[in-house]
């Protein structure tokens, strides 16, 4: 269990990029989503002990972060998928995941020999396991990236980003790992931009913008405060009118163009049923019911 | 640490020191069997002063590149890691310091038994010297680069602190203590082994201080050093981080605020010179110190001549190091930055090329203006009258050191960007090693001063001819006259920069095909 209170985190300059978060993460996969440069990566790296808070308390199993037993369990039962991996051009991938083994701690070679060919098969890249890293695609390098997060199975799994530049199969079959690993008891923190992955996977939800949290609950909670203020309509004079910002997507049908919007409603819209998507608009335009 | 780490340690981090380890015993090899100028008794203290200068350069090198303080990705990879971070460093750093000095010291053994000078007694004392200095250039880079958080302050700050300790004169009786010296080991026994076993001391206390403060990430991440958490912070408003640490700024300042519209300036060459200027003031500032510092680093000896011909010669050496490293990245980064549009957005790859090399020549230009105006301007208060002198002064600058930084810039630019999008310091290295031993070879081959231009033999014959000698009688390959030279030189170095930019066009555009 992973325990936050009251933690900001001030970097020199003065700028605050987190501001007084208290959060409880359990088993389970956890999404963090927040626009550009709301603090997700700063939490993390907080998280996994790169950052220090400048006030506050972050626990890991009741040892705190702070305190060197703290900092090195963390490092026994974490799984780590950064934003820009650090991968070794040289090596290939099964060379890869070898050392970060080795770097882990697994000594045994069988161990790390079966460890490596459960991983590589997890993440899809057996037939690549002797290319050199420099000559996979972008792709393959975030698969290979997952696997290294992967090694010696760890309890607390926090990947940032894990499905950029992965294709629509290798995304569902990502999603589906995450939510085995959470239903394995496990905690898992994911932080993305893609929705719909949080929409998928996630048992819980936070929002997260400017430093500070905006939603700490289920899915289908948020998305349940969005009902009745996401709307379509095919008027081009009610679109005309419409602030950008509660512009959703626009799309061609057989009479015209259908824009799905956000907010109040317009004479000539009808109501639909809100996605994670539409919710998350509202909630970081601020344009949820006040009763929210 | 276990053996499989070792290796796969040495297959990421061992390309440079090994690369730096042929280099050097190829130059040692040479120096021990045609250096004609050296006594043959005497060639093995000559090889290890060379040596240490190439060696310590890879050194550095090697050092900054086991953990980039400016690259998330390096510094995240290790959060997972069990081992402590600074022994992980530490222990890399153990890997390109042997993958160094291992083969220099068989390189060594090869001149010793080449000099027929007693083999352990001559040997021990130049490994020991190399092995300290190596040990001392990789711990500063290595604590430079950790506390500046960019590689790049390793690399300079390194580069510099080695060119001090091989400029600054030392009294005859003090030689002992002369980072580059291995004979006085038996003149001066107790002066020698007690400044290396100081150097040693230094390095390896710099590189754990260095190695513990890459271990704090907080650091890295954010340029304060971390302590315990502090309470009480007065929050103002949340916002962006905006790192305001002096080598951030120094390196950042003008990244993102170019005051170029589209079309304020006609020429791309000019833009790119403009940015290269704006994001690297440190490595331009460094270049310039380092030819003012040959200029004004002659205390003790010949002003008027040093000022002249000297000052230039010894500018040349340390460009054949420094400018490679400088401009071998300049494409290789761009690529790695990921910003292939900036190449693809050129009208052509010849023009993309073309503007990249024109725009490092232009600030290699401005960097030796700087650095040799002043020593021009001293000269010139020192001696005003002597013709002769004054010509050879203007043929060392403008006639050969000017086309000599140019054509370096020019070869390193596209030799870096034959590098592909690897990194262009493999490139710089290989170059620069190469660099000094052509540059050494130019003092025994005569038709080799025009096809790598570098000038010693130049230099010997201004000399000469300024002593009033004729020609004939320089004990260096005769050159002729000056004003011979101030046209050769720099024709000599725009055929060789046209055909290797012909080159190189040809096998980028092969490779994009």
């Amino acid at each position: 269990m992973i325990t936050i209170q009251n933690v900001f985190k001030t970097y020199p300059g003065g700028c605050h990029a987190i501001h007084d978060i208290s959060l409880t993460f359990d088993a389970g996969v956890y999404g963090l989503l927040g626009p550009n440069g709301a603090g997700k990566t700063t939490l993390m790296r907080l998280l996994v002990g790169l950052l220090r808070p400048t006030s506050g308390k972050i626990e890991i199993d009741g040892l705190s972060l702070a305190s060197p037993e703290g900092q090195e369990h963390v490092r026994k039962v974490l799984g780590y998928l950064p934003q820009e991996l650090g991968l070794h051009g040289v090596l290939t991938v099964e060379q890869e995941l070898d050392y970060f083994a080795l770097l882990k701690g697994l000594r045994s070679e069988v161990a790390r020999r079966k460890e490596v060919a459960y991983l590589l098969e997890q993440v899809g890249l057996v037939e690549q396991h002797r290319l050199r890293i420099k000559d996979l695609s972008g792709g393959q390098k975030r698969r290979l990236g997952i696997a290294v997060s992967l090694i010696g199975q760890p309890h607390l799994l926090i990947v940032d980003e894990p499905t950029a530049g992965l294709d629509p199969a290798e995304r569902v079959r990502f999603r589906n790992l995450l939510s085995e690993l959470g239903a394995e008891g496990r905690v898992v923190i994911l932080s993305t931009h893609i929705v719909d992955d949080i929409a998928q996977t996630c048992r819980e939800l936070i929002v997260i913008q400017s430093g500070t949290i905006l939603f700490q609950g289920s899915v289908s909670i948020l998305t349940k405060y969005a009902q009745g203020q996401v709307w379509v309509t095919t008027n081009a004079d009610e679109i005309a009118g419409l602030d950008p910002s509660r512009l959703v997507s626009s799309c061609q049908k057989e009479d015209g163009t259908e824009t799905r919007f956000i907010g109040q409603s317009t004479p000539l819209a009808r109501t639909v049923q809100p996605t994670l998507e539409d919710a998350y608009l509202l909630l970081i335009h601020n344009l949820l019911r006040p009763d929210f | 640490m276990d053996k499989r780490i070792l290796y796969y340690s040495g297959l990421i981090w061992g390309k440079l020191p090994l690369i730096t380890a042929v280099g050097i015993s190829i130059l040692a090899v040479l120096l021990a069997c045609t250096d004609t100028n050296t006594p043959v008794s005497l060639r093995p203290e000559v090889t290890t002063r060379y040596l240490i200068w190439v060696g310590g350069i890879g050194a550095i090198l090697a050092a900054v590149s086991i953990l980039r303080p400016e690259s998330p990705g390096d510094i995240e990879s290790l959060a997972t890691v069990q081992t402590k971070t600074s022994r992980v460093i530490l222990s890399r750093w153990a890997i390109v310091l042997t993958l160094n000095v291992v083969p220099a010291w068989g390189a060594l053994l090869v001149a010793t038994l080449l000099s027929g000078r007693p083999l352990l007694a001559t040997w021990a004392s130049g490994a020991i010297a190399y092995l300290s200095a190596i040990v001392l250039m990789g711990g500063v880079a290595l604590y430079f680069s950790a506390i500046g958080r960019q590689s790049l302050i390793g690399i300079v700050g390194g580069i510099f602190f080695l060119l001090v300790v091989t400029l600054v004169p030392i009294p005859e009786r003090f030689q002992a203590i002369n980072m580059l010296r291995s004979g006085e080991a038996w003149t001066q026994p107790n002066l020698w082994w007690g400044s290396r076993l100081t150097y040693i001391s230094i390095g390896t206390a710099l590189g754990w201080m260095g190695s513990v403060r890459l271990g704090d990430f907080d650091y890295l991440l954010t340029g304060r050093r971390a302590t315990s958490a502090q309470s009480n912070p007065s929050h103002r408003t949340t916002g962006k981080r905006t790192p305001n640490l002096f080598p951030d700024q120094f390196f950042a300042f003008g990244r993102n605020a170019l005051p170029l519209g589209s079309g304020f300036l006609a020429n791309a060459w000019v833009y790119d010179a403009w940015q290269v200027l704006l994001r690297g003031a440190f490595p331009i500032a460094v270049l310039s110190l380092v030819i003012l510092t040959c200029g004004l680093a002659c205390f003790g000896l010949d002003w008027e001549i040093h000022l002249a011909i000297d000052a230039p010669r010894s500018a040349m050496l340390f460009g054949t190091l420094i400018i490679p490293l400088l401009t071998c990245d300049t494409i290789p980064a761009e690529r790695r930055m990921g910003s292939d549009q900036l190449s693809l957005s050129a009208r052509s790859l010849p023009a993309y090329l073309k503007d990249k090399v024109f725009g490092n020549v232009a600030v290699v230009w401005i960097a030796l203006l700087i650095g040799a105006l002043p020593v021009c301007i001293f000269y010139f208060l020192t001696i005003m009258m002597d013709t002769r002198l004054s010509i050879a002064a203007l043929v060392m600058w403008s006639g050969i050191t000017l086309p000599y930084f140019i054509y370096l810039t020019a070869i390193s630019t596209q030799l870096g960007a034959l590098f592909g999008g690897r990194s262009g310091y493999v490139a710089g290295v290989i170059l620069a090693v190469g660099g000094i031993i052509l540059y050494v070879l130019t003092g025994e081959i005569p038709l080799l001063n025009y096809l790598f231009p570098c000038g010693p033999a130049a230099a010997d014959t201004l000399f000469g001819w300024v002593q009033g000698f004729p020609p004939e009688r320089l004990s260096g390959p005769s050159l002729v006259v000056p004003l011979w030279t101030l046209v050769l030189f720099p024709l000599s170095a725009l055929i060789q920069i046209i055909i290797f930019y012909k080159a190189s066009i040809a096998i980028l555009l092969r490779r994009s095909a």
